[in-house]
């Protein structure tokens, strides 16, 4: 397997208010493989869209480079961009013109015309499945029907490498599903690569042959799915809320002294102030957790306090995150 | 360059996709113009203008026997009355000359109009001289006078060839004579009929004093008859001072053909306030079509599909030029098709078939391509100046209106400061055109050059609002 993508040291820092500088991503390195879908996630402010519009022409570098099919975006940027193929989350289509002028139009804009732009049009909307409606403006499209178009001019030029970024915000079930479907189609019948960016985990987890999770401007876990769950070892996470009941101090020192395997126990203390402890709650650390449950609920009943609802969660990105930085991937 | 096309495209289909926007653009300064030139023009009728005040003030000192700033006096002075306030110099000019340039005039006139003559230089002005200049402004700016016709006191020095009969070189048409300069003061901010008024003075003006060319045609003409040549040498004194009236002559012979004048004359008032006020909608309107197709770029932003376009291998260059030039084409189109428009409203007022612009389309299209061009240099301008779209959008607005205010498009000036307005030159153009003049080589330069500086600034100004 070849790179089809490198990034080396990627970094940019902006002007923020004051004249104070922001770095805004901190010197990213990233090799996503041929024929690879690697996923991009991280909470928003992360720096995941930044550093895709480095990578892909849409601003600068402050320093370091990436190479898409070894062409420079640095120096050579026409033929690195040649190579990519944009799908952003945003609808970005002339609502004005109907569905083949728009992919005809960003054709051009990739330098195809004639036949061969009239031939790669009738392919495209055979493909995202619009070849009846293609004479119909974009404007009078459903929501589906927009983001598969916005689709299909990405893919008009046959890029080797393909960015989506967030494609499936805001749509319906049936059309995610349609969309995550095409995801593979594009790997799988075309062999190309793809680079998509999401804050969900599970279409992360679903998609991705390798993530890279990033938080701050910094790339902070990489691998597999498998590689990053085992990075918070094989603990399941249970989760038992108290409701706006008052629970004393000492019921996480308890559980973790009383019950086997718990290797962590995180408390929220409910304050009727505080919109963010809007109950009381732990959060145990534990291997085996449905296992572990009834000897924990033992415990708190020894304490007198009710339990109004108890979550089992197992080892995912989500999971992964936390452990990492603290907090929740959607906060 | 199939990219830029492509993008320039983009902006056309924009518009042609937009009906409203398009009869904001192409009907609304037709409706308007017509609805002036109604209110203000009889339709259908003639204009008259007759015994147009005008100041005229002969400082010329002469050079030699040659007297030509009186000649032109006298030629604009004929069977007029005297200023009893001011120091008369009429009768002691009009009486001295010799070569009744204006009698001539009556019988040898192609009059045009069937029902009756056209008015003779004698109707037309009524002419005071004055020997004080400043006085002669005062006169214009209180509104006593339309026009004050300034003869330098370097005029005829400045006419006359430094040549004797003895080297006379073998081609007359060596002779350097230079260009003497008449000072033709009006009032910027005069009504419409003064606007008209002074259009007629300076056509006629431009006629009588055509400088060095009337000059070398007459040198010309006598050189080239050896009948002449031995005339000339034998030549006494008095002989000389006739050659003011071989200019005279000459330069009756031009103006005999009067052809601006006839022109002027033989529209009517709803026709030439068309001209006037029809050109200076049509590039007022420019202006906003401009601004708001340019204006797009902060959609393209907003809907991403500007990021879109720069992620595309496509120089970032590229899509402004195509921007540009799909707005620039736009606008040459809408002042292509309100000049025809307006000729087709003008026609059914009058009845027949009038083309208002004159008759030379060559300079028509050019100076149409330099109105298009200033505007989309202003438009570029504004768009680049203004930080988001709503400033762009009052920018814009402000901009039309003071250069329509500044211009003539309401039917009035700002003296001094219209000349700062791309309207004014726009539409004196388009008068000089449609009065049969084609001296607007002034009027496309400063075009020309307003359009190129603002759009190199205004390029650069843009090109930062495209930061993404």
């Amino acid at each position: 397997m070849s790179a089809m993508l490198t990034a080396n040291q990627l970094k940019k820092t902006f002007k923020g208010s004051g004249g104070k500088t922001i770095e805004a991503v901190k010197g990213v390195d990233l090799t996503i493989q041929k024929g690879e879908i690697f996923s991009l996630l991280g909470p928003n402010g992360a720096g995941k869209t930044t550093t895709i519009s480095m990578i892909s022409g849409l601003i600068e570098p402050t320093s370091g480079d990436a190479l898409i099919g070894g062409h420079s975006i640095v120096k050579h940027p026409m033929k690195a961009k040649q190579l990519l193929g944009v799908i952003p989350q945003e609808i970005a289509l002339y609502p004005d013109l109907t569905a083949r002028q728009n992919l005809t139009f960003f054709g051009r804009m990739y330098g195809l015309s004639g036949k061969d732009l009239n031939q790669r049009a009738d392919e495209v909307l055979d493909f995202i499945d619009l070849t009846d409606r293609q004479h119909d403006k974009v404007k009078d499209f459903s929501g589906g029907m927009k983001r598969r178009v916005n689709i299909g001019v990405g893919l008009l030029h046959r890029p080797q490498l393909v960015y989506m970024d967030e494609p499936t915000v805001g749509i319906d079930p049936q059309n995610r599903r349609r969309i995550l479907d095409t995801v593979f189609r594009l790997r799988d019948e075309y062999g190309m690569t793809v680079l998509y960016t999401t804050h969900m985990m599970e279409e992360a987890q679903e998609l991705s042959d390798r993530i890279a999770i990033m938080d701050h401007g910094e790339v902070i876990a990489l691998g597999t799915h498998g590689d990053l769950t085992q990075q918070v070892g094989e603990e399941d996470r249970l989760i038992i809320s108290f409701g706006t009941q008052d629970m004393p101090s000492t019921v996480p020192d308890l559980i973790q002294e009383r019950v086997v395997g718990v290797t962590r126990v995180d408390a929220q203390y409910y304050d009727a102030k505080d919109a963010t402890q809007n109950e009381s709650q732990v959060t145990i650390y534990v291997q085996r957790g449905r296992k572990a449950l009834p000897r924990i609920l033992n415990v708190i009943e020894d304490i007198d306090i009710e339990v109004e609802s108890v979550q089992v969660r197992e080892p995912d990105l989500e999971a992964v995150f936390l452990h990492l930085t603290g907090r929740a991937l959607r906060d | 360059m199939q990219k830029i096309l492509t993008v320039a495209w983009k902006q056309l289909q924009g518009v042609y996709a937009d009906t409203s926007l398009l009869l904001f653009m192409l009907v609304t300064p037709v409706m308007l113009a017509t609805i002036i030139g109604l209110a203000f023009g009889s339709s259908g009728g003639t204009l008259t203008i007759e015994g147009i005040p005008i100041a005229v003030v002969n400082l010329d000192e002469g050079s030699g026997d040659s007297a030509f700033g009186e000649t032109i006096a006298n030629v604009l002075l004929s069977d007029s009355t005297t200023d009893t306030n001011s120091n008369d110099t009429a009768d002691n000019t009009a009486d001295d000359n010799q070569c009744s340039l204006i009698t001539d005039n009556a019988e040898t006139d192609n009059i045009t109009s069937e029902d009756e003559p056209l008015p003779t230089l004698e109707t037309l002005f009524n002419a005071i001289a004055l020997d004080d200049a400043d006085i002669a402004r005062a006169g214009v700016d209180d509104g006593t006078y339309d026009v004050a016709v300034i003869i330098p006191a370097d005029f005829s020095a400045t006419l006359s060839p430094d040549v004797t009969i003895a080297d006379v070189p073998d081609n007359p048409s060596d002779i350097e004579i230079e260009s003497a300069i008449l000072e033709i003061y009006s009032n910027g901010g005069a009504p419409i009929g003064a606007i008209v008024t002074r259009s007629v003075t300076e056509a006629v003006i431009n006629d009588i004093v055509n400088g060095t060319t009337t000059v070398r045609a007459t040198l010309t003409a006598l050189f080239a008859d050896s009948s002449n040549l031995a005339t000339l040498a034998t030549a006494d004194e008095d002989d000389f001072a006739n050659f003011g009236c071989a200019f005279g002559s000459d330069l009756h012979t031009v103006r005999l053909n009067r052809l601006p004048l006839d022109d002027v004359q033989a529209e009517s008032s709803f026709v030439q306030i068309m001209v006037g006020i029809g050109a200076a909608q049509a590039v007022f309107f420019a202006i906003f079509t401009m601004n708001n197709s340019l204006l797009t770029v902060y959609n393209d932003k907003r809907q991403w599909i500007l990021q879109r376009l720069l992620m595309t291998p496509t120089p970032r260059n590229f899509i402004i030029i195509g921007k540009i030039l799909g707005a620039s084409l736009l606008v040459l189109f809408q002042v292509g098709v309100l000049l025809l428009a307006m000729t087709v409203v003008s026609s059914i007022v009058m009845g027949e078939w009038v083309f208002i612009w004159g008759d030379n389309i060559l300079y028509l299209l050019l100076l149409t391509l330099a109105v298009s061009l200033s505007v989309a240099g202003l438009g570029v301008f504004v768009i680049g100046l203004a930080q988001t779209p709503e400033q762009a959008n009052i920018f814009g607005t402000l901009t039309a209106l003071g250069m329509a205010m500044l211009g003539g498009a309401f039917g009035f000036q700002i003296e001094t400061l219209e000349q700062l307005s791309i309207i004014y030159w726009g539409v004196d153009g388009y008068s000089q055109l449609s009065g049969g003049s084609t001296d607007i080589l002034m009027n496309l330069l400063i075009l020309l050059a307003v359009g190129a500086v603002l759009f190199l600034i205004g390029s650069w100004l843009f090109n930062r609002r495209i930061e993404v």
